[in-house]
């Protein structure tokens, strides 16, 4: 298993090196030109010259190319074109927001798993009925107007929670009160195919002789559905949850613009805006490792669940 | 959950009566600021806090709205390319260092040297010598009469910073020193910069303590922000959620005609867009009224391309427009050698919204338009190439001065950078040039005027609409000044608590 681990973690570095040279070629051949995006429309010629000089973009692309991976192999993911900062900086004071996000809205999917258990055993019936029209209903709202029905409703006619931004620190009171919203909005769409997913698992599971054995052996139905059925319904849902999350670490952008919240996402769609490279560069390379991470981790977890997936 | 809600509600209550000791008004953003050099900045939000950290040798007057002294107190011009500039006596930067000429120089060499790339070195580039005559007096020198100098000292981006900040930061974009009503206390990187009263301040201190600006980059939210009391200020709402805000009897909507203009103009680098008929038909074929009615609030309407509210406009050029008429529009493309043409539209802004009328009212003079959305930053560049045929664009004519309009824009010395049209008429070169090299105000105002008209008869452009500046703020908020050129001040605003 660590064996597995290590090689797996050195697999990384290729996916990671492609990564940062198609992102390079594909924003140096975007058309739009960071100079003339800072000088705006009003730069005379030689303004624009100036700023591309000390921004280095009148160099050749392969001695850019390679100042950039000699900083990136000492760890400096360089600074922002348009706002002389570290990336790495603008990375970091953003991280904790898109975490505590993804991790709310991953609670608010994970709901999904009991609703399509108990739709599932009451297969067609209302229960099973209403919480399947309700998904689909979950499924199809775009999030940026479920939000800001949200922000309406509870925000500004019930004044109950807040309507933007995230309060620090995560779990004083007003840091759980102001994640409230946006997780719901961020979480309904996963919460809604997590629950259609265990629903049809579950389904085929529960015909299965085993689970038949299980209760001919007098097992609670408790314990058939959750102990026996479920835990093998969950390898698709395991699959479809690691995925979401790894897309929820690459920012939600439109959450995170409606609700204001400063995170990853909205930092990498202003910096394609801007043609900020050295933004777009970190945050591609920053996203994809989360990417690689927690593929990783669901492998990792299909071996808990089943014995059958354990590697060698 | 009723012990929670009380608990939450006592919270509430305990920060708030904390916090009434200061008062706060709350500015939502739509972007993050840029940075807080106002030498290296260009964009909005970097403009209102720069506006607030840093002050100029010269302003606008938010009433008259004419250049009035500032950080300099007067100002002489001995002769045509010399002007001596004598300095706010007991001025002191927020690091406590001295304003004085040395300071100003210093602004002003960073300026135009090319190692800073100030966005905005050109309005330095007619500048020959800056020298410090003593403390409080300054001379600068240029090559040749520059009549536009002391609009062009208005500007955010001519502003004077901490030299000895500058020295110890290397740029002033993430630690701003100025002398202005407000000093820097902190920024978080996206989210939000907090500023605070100035109380060393040499003029009427402000009177709000605390000036917040928070990224807020959906107009709903901040609406709802407005609502809710989280917010004290927005500025940049689409016209189809004012109606909201002036539902609302707590909210404010503050307007002025503003500077910025918006327009059509041709690539005359196109064979078809030098025959001036061509030009005719599509500047005959537009309407805009129409587009000026869309917009409601934040639209006005004048077919001069220096707009009523900028310096060298004078009342009586629209009578040099082209009248709407479909018919003579569709008689004069029947006479050029017609082809289909395409309109490149930027995809911010109402830019669409516009392009999509006028391809109706083109097409009902029988041309043929199909329309080219681009993503901003590529437009920026594709038609500094000149790739486009016809297309939209604007000015935000920050000094509200028409020189400064014309000259990047229409003056063929910039052909190849900010003058997108390729525009080249050597009759306007000479009136644009004498109005920037002339000082005399008066005769400065005739020659723009002359220029305007000379120029909306050539149809250069199509003017489609200037903007009127608007903000929506809460009524708590009282005295907030609205410029023409789109700058807000809360230097002399009072919040109720």
């Amino acid at each position: 298993m660590l064996q597995y681990t290590l090689r797996r973690l050195l697999e990384m570095v290729p996916v990671l090196f492609g990564v940062t040279v198609l992102t390079f070629l594909i924003l140096h051949l975007a058309p739009g030109d960071p100079a003339v995006l800072i000088g705006g429309p009003t730069a005379s010629a030689q303004d624009i010259e100036n700023i591309r000089i000390r921004m280095g973009l009148d160099r050749p692309l392969y001695e850019q190319f390679f100042t950039y991976i000699a900083g990136l192999l000492q760890g400096d993911l360089g600074e922002s074109l348009q706002r002389r900062e570290a990336v790495s900086q603008m990375i970091a004071v953003r991280l904790p927001n898109t975490i505590f996000l993804a991790i709310a809205s991953m609670v608010v999917t994970l709901i999904g798993v009991p609703l399509g258990v108990a739709a599932a055993v009451r297969r067609n019936g209302p229960v099973d009925l209403l919480l399947m029209n309700l998904s689909l209903a979950g499924v199809s709202i775009p999030n940026f107007w479920l939000g800001l029905l949200l922000i309406v409703f509870f925000a500004v006619d019930l004044q109950w929670l807040p309507a933007a931004g995230l309060a620090q620190p995560w779990w004083s009171v007003e840091g759980l009160r102001s994640v409230v919203l946006p997780a719901i909005t961020l979480g309904t769409a996963g919460m809604a195919l997590v629950a259609r997913l265990t629903r049809s698992g579950m389904l085929e599971v529960l015909n299965n002789d085993y689970v038949r054995t299980a209760r001919a052996k007098g097992l609670a139905e408790r314990r058939v559905v959750y102990r026996h059925a479920l835990r093998n319904t969950l390898i698709p849902v395991v699959t479809v949850l690691g995925l979401n999350f790894g897309a929820l670490l690459g920012g939600a952008v439109v959450t995170e613009t409606v609700f204001a919240i400063n995170g990853i996402g909205r930092l990498t769609v202003d910096s394609i805006l801007s043609r900020d490279y050295a933004v777009v560069q970190g945050c591609v390379i920053f996203i994809a490792t989360m990417f690689v991470l927690v593929n990783l981790l669901v492998d990792l977890v299909y071996a808990l669940l089943s014995p059958q997936l354990r590697y060698q | 959950m009723k012990r929670l809600v009380q608990l939450v509600a006592l919270t509430g209550f305990l920060a708030l009566s904390l916090a009434t000791a200061q008062t706060t008004f709350t500015y939502a953003a739509q972007a993050d600021a840029v940075g807080l050099s106002p030498v290296l900045t260009n964009d909005q939000v970097s403009s209102v806090a720069n506006r607030h950290i840093y002050e100029n040798l010269v302003r606008s007057d938010p009433d008259s709205g004419e250049l009035v002294p500032w950080l300099a107190e007067s100002w002489e011009t001995p002769d045509e390319n010399t002007w001596i500039f004598h300095l706010r006596e007991g001025v002191t930067f927020h690091d406590g260092t001295p304003f004085n000429a040395e300071a100003v120089r210093a602004t002003f060499e960073r300026i135009r040297d090319p190692e800073t790339a100030s966005p905005r070195a050109s309005i330095m580039a007619p500048v020959d010598q800056i020298e410090v005559v003593d403390e409080l007096t300054l001379r600068i020198t240029t090559n040749e009469p520059y009549g536009a100098f002391l609009a062009a000292l208005s500007h955010t981006n001519a502003a004077i910073e901490s030299p000895a900040a500058v020295e110890e930061y290397g740029d002033l974009m993430r630690n701003p020193v100025g002398t202005g009503p407000y000093r820097f206390e902190n920024w978080v990187s996206g989210d939000r910069i907090s500023l605070v009263a100035n109380d060393e301040y040499w003029g009427t201190p402000a009177q709000i303590d605390r000036f917040e600006i928070v990224v807020i980059p959906d107009a709903n939210t901040q609406i709802a922000l407005l609502e809710t009391g989280e917010v004290d200020l927005v500025d940049s709402l689409p016209p189809e959620l004012l109606a909201r805000v002036h539902q609302n009897p707590s909210m404010v909507v503050a307007t002025e005609q503003g500077t910025p203009v918006r327009f059509l103009s041709f690539n005359f680098n196109e064979p078809l867009w030098q025959d001036e008929r061509a030009r005719e038909a599509i500047a005959s074929a537009i309407n805009a009224e129409v587009i000026v009615n869309l917009l409601g609030e934040v639209a006005y309407g004048s077919c001069s391309i220096v707009g009523p509210e900028v310096f060298g406009y004078v009342e009586g050029a629209e009578e040099s427009c082209t009248p709407y008429n479909p018919e003579h529009a569709a008689e004069l493309w029947s006479q050029v050698d017609a082809r289909p043409v395409t309109l490149w539209v930027p995809n911010t802004e109402n830019y669409p919204r516009a392009a999509q009328i006028i391809q109706g009212q083109l097409s009902q003079a029988g041309i043929d338009v199909s329309l080219n959305t681009v993503e901003w930053g590529a437009y920026l560049s594709a038609t500094a190439n000149y790739e486009q045929d016809l297309f939209l664009l604007g000015w935000s004519n920050v000094t509200g001065d028409g020189s400064e309009l014309f000259y990047p824009n229409l003056h063929s010395d910039n052909i190849g950078s900010s003058n997108r049209s390729a525009y080249s008429n050597p009759e306007a070169d000479a009136l644009i040039d004498q109005s920037r090299e002339t000082t005399d105000q008066d005769e400065r105002e005739r020659l723009i005027d002359e220029a305007n008209r000379l120029m909306i008869a050539d149809h250069a452009w199509v003017t489609l609409f200037h903007e009127v500046v608007l903000v929506a703020h809460s009524d708590r908020v009282q005295g907030v000044d609205v410029m023409p050129n789109g700058d807000w001040f809360i230097s002399g605003a009072t919040i109720a608590e």
